[in-house]
């Protein structure tokens, strides 16, 4: 559309006596407000920046839409939307606009006309002073920002999540919304991976408000946790007032379930001797400077106390006479680690540590030694070289007797030697049956193939196989097979039953780095287990820089077995009494 | 030497603020917690503990810098302890925290602590460096001179005009109504740009009416200096446009420096529209921090 301005000073001689120069626009919509990139700009605090638009509607007539608020007055009305006719007036602060007949332009025809009247003369003051140059008055205040952000944060951050705490019907539909703000908000940190699944659900372990988790919701899902001393003992009353959380620390970073300072242990173990009437174990602070020799325990039987029962007896270090394994197995860890190699069915060989030690699927401990699969491959039981089927098993004499008489038994039977010939010169003739043995004749076979059992079994036991490997002794006054007894075998397994050790964590050291005896060992009763001093070459002190700093429960643990559960209701009510 | 709050009585805050900053980060190295440092050992609890009131003191300074009959120490000297004791409690609260931030009201907390101290930074820097320069590119004027001046520019310009044609006077008229002093929102007066726009093209149908920027009134002053010597034209209207030519020159030169005093100002409140709601924040935010700690604890 095409619009003339006519502008012009209210009362001015130019108003008065002659015509005013116009403006013409071509424009689509002709723009009015304040802001100097407005078509009719008019200066003025009534007046928005952008405040009102003039548009053509489809039919040709004139359309006025105010932007803000505020409106737009025309003929003293205020109007949001109103369509515009000749002589209509609209008023922008002081400055009015009246709406005329257009008159042609040239070959143009002009769309409208708006002759602006301004109030001032422009001798009298700039429009310039009338603008203003400070703050715009705005709603957006320091105190609203204030009040905003204030309740915007209470709303967020408490009175939301309250809801989720305060209200449980509507707990699980406010955490699992994503975007609503829940009491996951107040959680410190994240949880330990392993107590992840219990996801965004606070008050499955912060049941009461302003009390600290209680050890029953840890027993909820931990109810089998064992003590650390034995229940039934007078020691448990330490441990009374213990809280899981003591050392089972969440919402921390770095997520450590478990707490490795080593003054939880050393706050009774670095002075246990003043502690307890009778400490059973030494002080320890610290394991590379304030630590007791390790001490070993090996399998033994006592066969007064408990006949046939292998039990962990403590040893002691410093009695040399008495520090020694008693598997009674006869066996030499330097003939076995011969480094010329040792005979074996296919020759010479040289044996490793690991060609009899090895790992079991973790990798952390050793697999028991059998005579099945770790000895068997050299060490045969086969007892005659004419047959590769005879062997006797193992572990067993009974067994061993058997087999024995039953492989005499068939050669007996099925022998052709000058011997047996005599009884059985009859052959059987096809559809006869086979002929019985006279009892004469079993009792001679029966004989023979004791004879020659027993004459085999003292040469395995006294002189070339099961002696090599076993201890042999006679039972005096028995005869027959009765009269040999093995004494059993058992290796220890765990030498130290209260440390975890992890073989796999130091699989880059040769075997020998640390049983460092085991080549020179010419006895199965030498102890082939490292010492402290062998350990402390690599681990220092929890606080050490210069080594690998190893606090207490690298090797120990506080919850030890088969001591009694670490019941806290238990606890409570011991401690109450 | 003058005083002001930055060396107030000798430095007295800032020592104040050095020393306790120093205890406090000795013994925050020193401190050889069974846990990894948080704000649940007994360190952690006795750093929020102060911490917090030192925040509660902080804000007490809003209350105290309105109350112009309170004799509770000078105003200066309570600004000047705000300022020092300010930047030791974020020093505290950091080693409250243990360094453990997260997505929680914890976090929220001390991030606003940070915002709230880094814009009272800025104020330090604005109250400290800016009333000079604004002292300088001023002058002597204050803003109504600015203002007066420039309305007697127009004034002047207009009154020339008159002299030469009626599309000369609406020209000057237009320039003169649609000049930008650099006023409005805060934005725009942080900003500073000068969106003045001129209406070239007046009374010269069928030629259309256009309206083009006016920025430090270039484009008023290249329309004048295009004007030449025609046939209708006298002497006497060369030498008014060229007098017009030199009103715009000045006009340029004072609204430019109009704009800068303007901008100023805007830059020494802007701080505070900041420094004030995230005080109010964060206040809120510390308040739950410490419930919500001791209610899920």
């Amino acid at each position: 559309m095409l619009i003339c301005l006519i502008r012009e000073i209210a009362g001015s001689a130019s108003a008065a006596h002659k015509q005013t120069p116009g403006t013409v626009f071509k424009t689509a919509e002709l723009t009015i407000g304040s802001a100097p990139d407005q078509y009719l700009q008019v200066p003025h605090k009534e007046v928005d920046p952008q405040h009102a638009v003039l548009r053509m509607t489809s039919d040709g007539r004139l359309l006025l839409t105010a932007l803000g608020p505020r409106g737009v007055v025309v003929n003293g009305h205020r109007e949001t939307r109103v369509v515009l006719y000749p002589n209509d007036t609209l008023q922008l602060g002081d400055t009015s606009v009246k709406v005329e007949v257009p008159n042609g332009f040239g070959n143009e025809q002009y769309t409208c006309l708006l002759r602006v009247s301004d109030p001032y003369a422009p001798d009298e003051t700039s429009p310039a002073a009338a603008a203003h140059t400070g703050m715009r008055r705005s709603r957006f205040t320091i105190s609203f920002w204030s009040w905003t952000l204030t309740l915007g944060v209470a709303v967020v951050f408490l009175l939301v999540p309250m809801g989720t705490f305060l209200a449980p019907s509507v707990r699980k539909l406010l955490r699992s919304t994503p975007l609503v703000p829940s009491d996951a908000l107040w959680s410190a940190g994240p949880l330990h991976a392993t107590h992840r699944f219990i996801g965004n659900d606070c008050t499955a372990c912060h049941v009461n408000a302003f009390e600290r988790v209680r050890n029953s919701e840890c027993e909820k899902c931990h109810d089998d946790v064992q003590h650390h001393v034995d229940v039934r003992s007078a020691d448990v009353a330490v441990f009374d007032r213990q809280r899981c959380a003591a050392c089972h620390f969440e919402h921390k970073e770095p997520a450590t379930l478990v707490l490795r300072d080593q003054r939880l242990c050393t706050d009774c173990h670095a002075r246990l001797d003043k502690l307890k009437s009778d400490p059973q174990i030494e002080n320890a602070a610290d394991f590379g400077s304030h630590h007791p020799e390790f001490r070993l325990a090996v399998l033994s039987r006592d066969e007064i106390v408990a006949p046939g029962q292998w039990q962990p007896q403590w040893l002691d270090s410093s009695n040399a006479a008495t520090f020694k394994e008693s598997s009674h197995l006869k066996f030499s860890h330097a003939q076995h680690l011969n480094p010329q190699g040792i005979k074996s069915p296919k020759g010479e060989r040289v044996l490793q540590c690991g060609d009899c030690h090895r790992p079991n699927s973790s990798g952390r401990e050793m697999m028991p030694i059998r005579m099945e699969t770790q000895c068997s491959g050299c060490h045969s039981l086969h007892f005659d070289e004419h047959d590769p089927t005879s062997g006797v098993p193992h572990g067993n004499l009974q067994a061993m007797f058997r087999v024995l008489r039953e492989h005499f038994s068939r050669q007996y039977l099925e022998s052709t030697g000058p011997t047996m010939r005599t009884q059985t010169d009859r052959l059987r003739r096809p559809g006869q049956e086979a002929r019985q043995m006279s009892i004469d004749e079993q009792r001679r076979a029966r004989d023979w193939a004791d004879t020659e059992s027993l004459k085999m079994a003292r040469e395995l036991l006294e002189k070339r196989v099961c002696v090599d490997c076993h201890d042999v002794t006679r039972v005096l006054g028995a005869s027959g097979f009765d009269q040999w007894q093995v004494t059993p075998v058992r290796l220890t397994q765990n030498w130290m039953p209260r440390v975890r050790f992890n073989h796999a964590a130091h699989i880059t050291k040769p075997c020998t780095s640390c049983h460092d005896t085991a080549e020179r060992s010419k006895r199965s009763s030498d102890i082939l287990m490292p010492r402290i001093a062998k350990c402390r070459e690599c681990h220092g002190d929890a606080n050490d820089t210069s080594k690998l700093s190893s606090d207490c429960v690298m090797c120990h643990r506080f919850h030890l077995p088969q001591r009694g559960r670490f019941d806290t209701a238990a606890l409570k009510a011991r401690a109450s009494q | 030497m003058h005083q002001s709050f930055i060396n107030f009585r000798h430095y007295r805050y800032g020592l104040i603020a050095g020393v306790a900053s120093l205890i406090t980060l000795v013994t925050y190295l020193l401190d050889r917690p069974r846990v990894p440092p948080n704000g649940g050992t007994w360190l952690g609890y006795t750093l929020g503990t102060i911490a917090a009131l030192l925040v509660i003191f902080l804000a007490l300074f809003g209350i105290r810098k309105r109350s112009f009959r309170s004799t509770i120490g000078t105003a200066i000297g309570w600004l000047s302890a705000h300022v020092y004791l300010g930047l030791a409690a974020l020093l505290i609260a950091t080693l409250h925290s243990g360094m453990h931030f997260g997505r929680n009201v914890h976090t929220v907390a001390y991030v606003l602590m940070c915002l709230v101290t880094l814009s009272g930074c800025w104020g330090v820097y604005a109250y400290v460096s800016f009333p000079g320069a604004m002292m300088q590119q001023r002058g002597n004027l204050r803003r109504s001179e600015f203002l007066r001046q420039i309305a007697e520019l127009d004034s002047s310009s207009l009154e020339l005009a008159e002299s030469i044609s009626p599309q000369m006077t609406q020209l000057l008229a237009e320039g003169a109504r649609r000049t930008d002093l650099g006023g409005g929102n805060l934005w725009k007066q942080l900003r500073s740009r000068d969106e003045s726009t001129l209406l070239l093209g007046i009374g010269s149908a069928p030629r259309r009416s256009s309206l083009v920027s006016n920025a430090n009134q270039r484009a008023l002053i290249r329309t004048l200096a295009e004007i030449r010597p025609g046939r209708s034209s006298s002497e006497v209207a060369l030498s008014s446009v060229q007098k017009l030519l030199e009103l715009a020159g000045s006009k340029a030169v004072l609204l430019q420096r109009l704009r800068r005093e303007t901008q100023f100002a805007a830059l020494l409140r802007i701080w505070l529209f900041l420094h004030v709601p995230l005080c109010c924040a964060l206040l809120a935010a510390l308040c739950i921090h410490v419930v919500t700690v001791f209610l899920y604890w």
